[in-house]
């Protein structure tokens, strides 16, 4: 999907080992028939959430459901593989890495940091958003977090999987919806055992 | 074969037969296996309360539950050991009140640091591996025993602090939030542009991945100093990273003015030498 000299990545071939470079990070491999690849992954970074600051906030009239698409980060995973089992060797930032606090000092959570804009745009993946208002006020979305630990998919583009986002007397809740059909799944590096599908925003939207 | 057993049947009558501080050797042998056996039951069986909590508690109260389960084994074993020996306990407690308030007296420390413990247990003002200052201490915790606390220091010493002690302290947890402030002064020159120079390092702070978006950054001028209009940044930065974070904006900071042509003045003292 991604071309790996595109990246300024050297692999250099010695006697069955590999010395993987890039942008001084050296790395040496050992194994033979050893492929590498890249791989668009979910940014969090050092983070486990994401946060989409919406560059214009989207406003919803009272008991309303809406559908649109917003944009995305990704960064890229370098994978070393052999038979179907892989190691990440470094991430490569696509998009600025920058991190931000959702919630109150004390016990706020960490997330990676995005501005999101209705749409699509180069470098970024498509997020389809099913949104409802189950409220009988309007509502006034600036901002969307969820849980960043889950898999992307592509055909010629990268896709997040689809969100619902429920408005209600709790918050706004996000959780992960089905897939869509005819785009193919980019293959799993993180276990899915433990990982939340489903974060109430309690601290504002 | 005879003669060997007879030789055997001999040992084992001297060995009856010896005394030592009024009891038989045998008595003390006895007494020996069954401190031996206690001590290894209790290792047995703190390992395996050690594994059970494993899943269920936090490494503070793993390392609790093993100690209670490991030294309540060994006292019943101690205490099985000595009643071989003829020590009646019972006697122990007719004494217990006066031996109660020696002990008490004496061990006023100890149980106050093991309440304190309990206290903390529960309490949970810290856990190992926190970054913590108390008072002039400051590290990371390595271990939260029943009556002390360790702290590993910045310049790798260990320091044991009681937990009466602890408890009692202004104890400062750096990492009990996912975010912690990060702190840097700068001095620019008087004849400066404050404004200008505030733009300047605004955009390194923004450009630095581990400055956190939101709660933002300030930027301001704090003092009109002796020699330098001190400015001083704030801002909040991953617990993990905050340190890094401080060190790599010191450097930015000055690289960023000194490309501006911004000055950054030493202190200065102009004198005047008055004429006769």
């Amino acid at each position: 999907m991604f071309d790996i000299k595109k990246f300024g990545i050297e692999i250099e071939e010695d006697n069955g080992r590999y010395i993987y470079r890039r942008n001084g990070i050296e790395k040496v491999v050992f194994g033979k028939k050893i492929i590498f690849d890249l791989f668009p992954i979910v940014s969090s970074g050092i983070s486990n959430y994401l946060q989409l600051k919406l560059r214009i906030p989207l406003v919803i009239a009272p008991s309303d459901k809406i559908k649109l698409e917003v944009t995305a980060p990704y960064d890229i995973e370098v994978r070393a593989l052999k038979k179907k089992k892989w190691i990440p060797l470094e991430t490569i930032y696509i998009q600025k890495e920058k991190y931000t606090l959702y919630g109150p000092v004390e016990s706020g959570i960490l997330c990676r940091y995005f501005e999101s804009e209705i749409g699509k745009k180069e470098d970024t993946a498509i997020l389809s958003l099913k949104i409802e208002n189950q409220t009988k006020e309007w509502q006034e979305i600036k901002k969307i977090v969820f849980p960043a630990k889950f898999h992307l998919y592509c055909d010629k583009k990268i896709y997040y999987p689809p969100l619902d986002l429920v408005l209600n007397n709790l918050g706004l809740t996000v959780s992960k919806s089905e897939a869509v059909k005819g785009l193919r799944e980019i293959e799993r590096f993180i276990k899915d055992i433990g990982i939340q599908k489903k974060y109430t925003m309690v601290w504002g939207y | 074969m005879g003669i060997l057993m007879i030789e055997l049947m001999d040992i084992i009558e001297e060995i009856e037969s010896k005394e030592i501080f009024g009891h038989s050797l045998s008595v003390w042998i006895l007494s020996l296996i069954i401190l031996i056996i206690g001590i290894f039951l209790a290792k047995f069986f703190s390992h395996l309360a050690w594994k059970w909590s494993r899943k269920r508690l936090d490494r503070h109260g793993q390392d609790t539950f093993k100690k209670i389960i490991y030294y309540f084994i060994v006292i019943i074993f101690v205490m099985m050991a000595l009643n071989n020996l003829g020590i009646d306990f019972s006697g122990l407690l007719v004494a217990g009140g006066v031996l109660g308030i020696v002990l008490g007296f004496a061990s006023q420390t100890v149980v106050s640091n093991l309440i304190s413990g309990v206290f903390m247990y529960f309490d949970k003002p810290l856990k190992i591996g926190d970054t913590v200052a108390i008072e002039n201490v400051e590290g990371v915790v390595t271990e939260i025993d029943i009556l002390s606390t360790r702290i590993r220091t910045w310049d790798g010493n260990l320091v044991r602090i009681p937990n009466e002690k602890l408890f009692n302290s202004v104890i400062e947890n750096k990492v009990s939030n996912e975010i912690r402030r990060v702190e840097v002064v700068v001095g620019i020159a008087y004849k400066e542009e404050v404004e200008h120079a505030i733009n300047v390092i605004k955009k390194v702070v923004e450009d630095h991945r581990y400055v956190i978006v939101e709660p933002a950054p300030l930027i301001f001028v704090n003092e009109l100093g002796d020699s330098s209009v001190n400015l001083t940044i704030k801002v909040w930065a991953p617990n993990d990273y905050a340190y890094q974070t401080q060190i790599e904006l010191l450097k930015l900071i000055k690289q960023a003015l000194d490309k501006e042509g911004i000055e950054i003045p030493f202190p200065q003292r102009d004198i005047w030498i008055r004429k006769k």
